[in-house]
């Protein structure tokens, strides 16, 4: 059984832009089926700010990787076994919030990459092979080209660190988290800032230099995902289930009741 | 005040419109919190097109009932432990689909009634009532005010019998499925044809007749929309958690996948 392509980071290597359908009141399998339907590429699933236990991010994981949606699960914490567990359950790729240092950055790398690359301890049967068993050198080899480490960057202390993050070996995509770098600065939801911009601009640099993908979380206004797609961002949030439902459940309600004479 | 109102049912009683929010996708107890913060009164968890057992809708509409977002689930069939089982859960309403003749109607209302009106079994103490303990006839009373009983007419056949089932004591609601009726008439989809404009008179003219509420689901374009509120319906399926989540992620996709970079 051949390894499941991952259809984000040929994307990437491909010169396109990969966007994400995030899942954070969706519970079931079907969510691949529906990014898919849907046309975004990866799907987002947040065990951060959700309430996803390990168990469901795999099976919902597991079930997306025959549909050519990319899995990629947030994780709660930098703890080799948040990190270990759900991609032995099927996801192809974690993000780790809040990273704001070249240590930290080359700890998940550590507990994402199987030697010699990390220190990620060996399975089997795993789902991104169809459960079929491989020979250990070989999995370790293609899983470890296959799975993206992706780093967020939330704290102006992380956007002075990322050229040295941008560094670090394994580490595939550096993300802004937009919201808590904004909050961070002490300019809460101002996307536009000059600051968040010049954080922006930071990243985009120390990308380009060590030739990773810059991310960027948070940003749903249209005009400001634009920009910051033509200042070079490649890998991207493109919104989640609950804000899709809430914004068109809100918008029908509101016109219907305008038909009420 | 232990009795838990059922403001979707007061603000029909008061001549006002009242929207609803049919959950096909969610699976948490806080999908009436969602709906009511996009403008809705009432939820529907569709137990004819969505997976939920009767655990998880019980579960959706007893947490629904502290936020005012009135539950009212589509039962999958016409025997009385679905409708019975799911009032004993926490619903203020039952929707019955395809109902097509008189003594269905009948039937549905002895399921969800207590005597005298109908011969729904007594289940103890029930959430609609905060698990109080009321003396038997109190309970029967109060429920009975506080539920409501939907009949879904869904064929040409089933609209020519809205006169005698408006009649019902117990029947509060008439209500016209019009994907499947279009598609029983064989004119899918085609809500401005002239039978469906003479289905919704039929039944918005027995609804006036006898003091029910005429409902209608799955029209949402401006003008038919507004024929049908025009002509008298007032319970109104107004989409889905699905819909609004697939159509606006689809929105959203398009857009990204637009820019040129």
């Amino acid at each position: 059984m051949a390894l499941v392509p991952n259809h984000a980071k040929e994307k990437l290597e491909s010169g396109g832009i990969a966007f994400c359908f995030g899942l954070r009141v969706g519970r079931t399998v079907n969510a691949g089926m529906i990014a898919k339907t849907c046309g975004f590429d990866w799907l987002f699933i947040d065990m951060e700010h959700g309430t996803f236990d390990v168990d469901l991010a795999c099976q919902i994981s597991s079930a997306s990787l025959a549909t050519g949606v990319t899995p990629i699960v947030r994780i709660p914490g930098h703890q080799h076994f948040h990190i270990a567990r759900v991609l032995d359950g099927g996801a192809q790729g974690v993000i780790a919030p809040h990273v704001d240092t070249v240590e930290q950055a080359e700890a998940i790398v550590r507990a994402a990459k199987y030697p010699p690359v990390g220190k990620r301890s060996m399975s089997n049967n795993l789902p991104q092979f169809g459960m079929a068993r491989m020979p250990g050198g070989d999995l370790a080899k293609q899983l470890n080209d296959n799975t993206l480490v992706i780093v967020m960057l939330e704290t102006p202390e992380a956007i002075k660190n990322a050229d040295a993050i941008a560094a670090v070996g394994g580490v595939d995509i550096l993300m802004i988290g937009t919201n808590d770098l904004c909050a961070e600065m002490g300019i809460p939801g101002q996307f536009d800032h000059e600051r968040t911009n010049a954080a922006y601009q930071a990243m985009i640099t120390a990308c380009e230099k060590h030739g990773k993908y810059p991310a960027m979380g948070g940003v749903y206004d249209h005009d400001l995902m634009e920009k910051y797609i033509k200042m070079g961002v490649r890998f991207m949030l493109g919104g989640a289930d609950l804000g899709f439902i809430m914004g068109a459940a809100t918008s029908r309600a509101t016109f219907l009741r305008t038909l009420v004479g | 005040m232990t009795v838990k109102p059922n403001r979707l049912k007061e603000k029909l009683n008061a001549g006002e419109i009242g929207l609803g929010f049919s959950v096909n996708y969610l699976r948490s107890p806080d999908v009436a919190a969602i709906a009511y913060a996009c403008g809705y009164d009432w939820i529907k968890p569709d137990m004819e097109h969505a997976t939920y057992d009767i655990d998880m809708v019980s579960q959706m509409c007893t947490a629904a009932l502290d936020v005012g977002c009135t539950p009212v689930v589509r039962v999958p069939g016409k025997q009385h432990f679905h409708a019975s089982r799911i009032l004993d859960g926490g619903a203020q309403g039952v929707i019955i689909p395809h109902v097509d003749s008189v003594e269905e109607a009948k039937a549905a209302v002895d399921w969800c009634k207590f005597p005298p009106i109908g011969h729904r079994s007594s289940p103890g103490p029930v959430p609609q009532l905060s698990y109080a303990k009321y003396n038997l006839a109190d309970t029967m009373r109060l429920s009975n005010e506080n539920i409501m009983v939907v009949i879904m007419l869904e064929t040409w056949d089933a609209i020519q019998l809205a006169d005698d089932i408006a009649s019902l004591e117990g029947v509060d609601v008439l209500h016209i499925g019009s994907n499947d009726l279009s598609a029983d008439m064989g004119i899918p989809g085609q809500y401005d044809h002239e039978k469906m404009i003479q289905s919704f008179k039929i039944m918005t003219d027995a609804c006036k007749k006898h003091g029910k509420i005429a409902g209608m689901g799955g029209i949402y374009d401006e003008e038919n929309a507004s024929r049908y509120i025009g002509m008298g319906c007032r319970f109104i399926n107004a989409g889905g958690d699905l819909g609004f989540m697939t159509g606006g992620a689809q929105q959203r996709s398009t857009f990204l996948n637009s820019i040129k970079f």
